[in-house]
């Protein structure tokens, strides 16, 4: 029995360390602040997300993210400033912009080229 | 027959055209993050200072010089370490002010770092949790940026060779002295 809450208890402690942080957000607000985690790339590590990533840097940047929410930035004006001090790069969605029209509507166009053919070759191939 | 031709080799061309594509952009490495501040002005920051007591190192400070080069370094990283003996010799420029971001050090650490390797910087700024560097897009030091008037033209990520002192910094430094 005493094993129990000495395992309860270690569990406890280990995982405090993230739930001290998370302390002051509304569920509301903690539910916000995931959703940006998701959506923000870990520079360090590039192809996770600070959701995903323990560094050091994914760390930061979720506490900064916390601090933001509940000074009341909205989820734009955080994104924003993130682009500000890192770059398109730190969003895992790049935002549409003229630079990256061909990655956007570049597939929608290839559909739409390869079904054109396709339904020519087979009206051909009908006649 | 002319068309046959055509229908065969038009995936032929477009599949090189695309390789050549997608091969030029695989050899950009995008690890090397260019920074977001490249021809901006410098950032807002204010923090403060490790060895001038109640004085603090902001904005101010890095418009006040006509050129500037602030360098994000801390006691425990090794690699700032070997660059310290490069941002000695570039503080011996007349006419560059060299400043300093110490990133998550500890105090003691920091000022032994700087009493053993010497001081190259006009003045230190004290960033204890990382925070205040976050808006220099700081991710992994050391990291130097180079300001002209107060518009940030250049930053570096690592440290700065020798190679690099003399094939990138300095020529830089040579445009704008």
């Amino acid at each position: 029995m005493k094993v129990k809450y000495i395992v309860f208890f270690i569990i406890f402690t280990m995982s405090s360390s993230t739930s001290f942080a998370n302390m002051k957000m509304t569920s509301e607000q903690n539910d916000r602040a995931i959703e940006l985690y998701k959506e923000t790339r870990c520079l360090v590590c590039q192809s996770q997300t600070i959701y995903d990533s323990n560094s050091e840097l994914a760390t930061d940047l979720k506490l900064f993210i916390q601090e933001e929410i509940i000074s009341g930035k909205s989820d734009d004006e955080i994104k924003t400033q993130l682009i500000n001090n890192y770059g398109e790069w730190i969003l895992m969605t790049p935002a549409l912009s003229k630079a990256n029209y061909i990655l956007w509507f570049g597939p929608v166009i290839f559909l739409v080229f390869g079904i054109i053919l396709m339904y020519k070759y087979i009206i051909r191939k009908n006649k | 027959m002319k068309n046959l031709k055509l229908k065969y080799f038009l995936p032929v061309v477009i599949t090189i055209v695309f390789v050549i594509f997608f091969s030029q952009l695989l050899k950009k490495d995008v690890t090397k993050l260019s920074s977001q501040l490249i021809e901006k002005p410098v950032p807002t920051f204010n923090m403060p200072t490790l060895l001038n007591d109640n004085q603090s190192f902001s904005t101010i400070d890095v418009i006040a010089s006509d050129i500037a080069l602030v360098n994000i370094w801390s006691s425990w990283c090794i690699p700032c370490r070997s660059e310290h003996e490069i941002l000695m010799l570039l503080s011996k420029i007349e006419g560059i002010d060299l400043y300093g971001i110490n990133y998550k050090d500890n105090e003691d650490n920091a000022l032994d770092f700087i009493n053993k390797l010497g001081n190259p910087f006009k003045k230190i700024g004290v960033d204890n949790n990382g925070r205040s560097s976050m808006v220099w897009g700081v991710y992994g030091i050391p990291e130097t940026f180079i300001i002209h008037k107060g518009t940030v033209i250049y930053k570096h990520i690592g440290p700065i060779h020798m190679n690099e002192l003399e094939e990138i910094i300095l020529p830089i430094l040579g445009d704008i002295l």
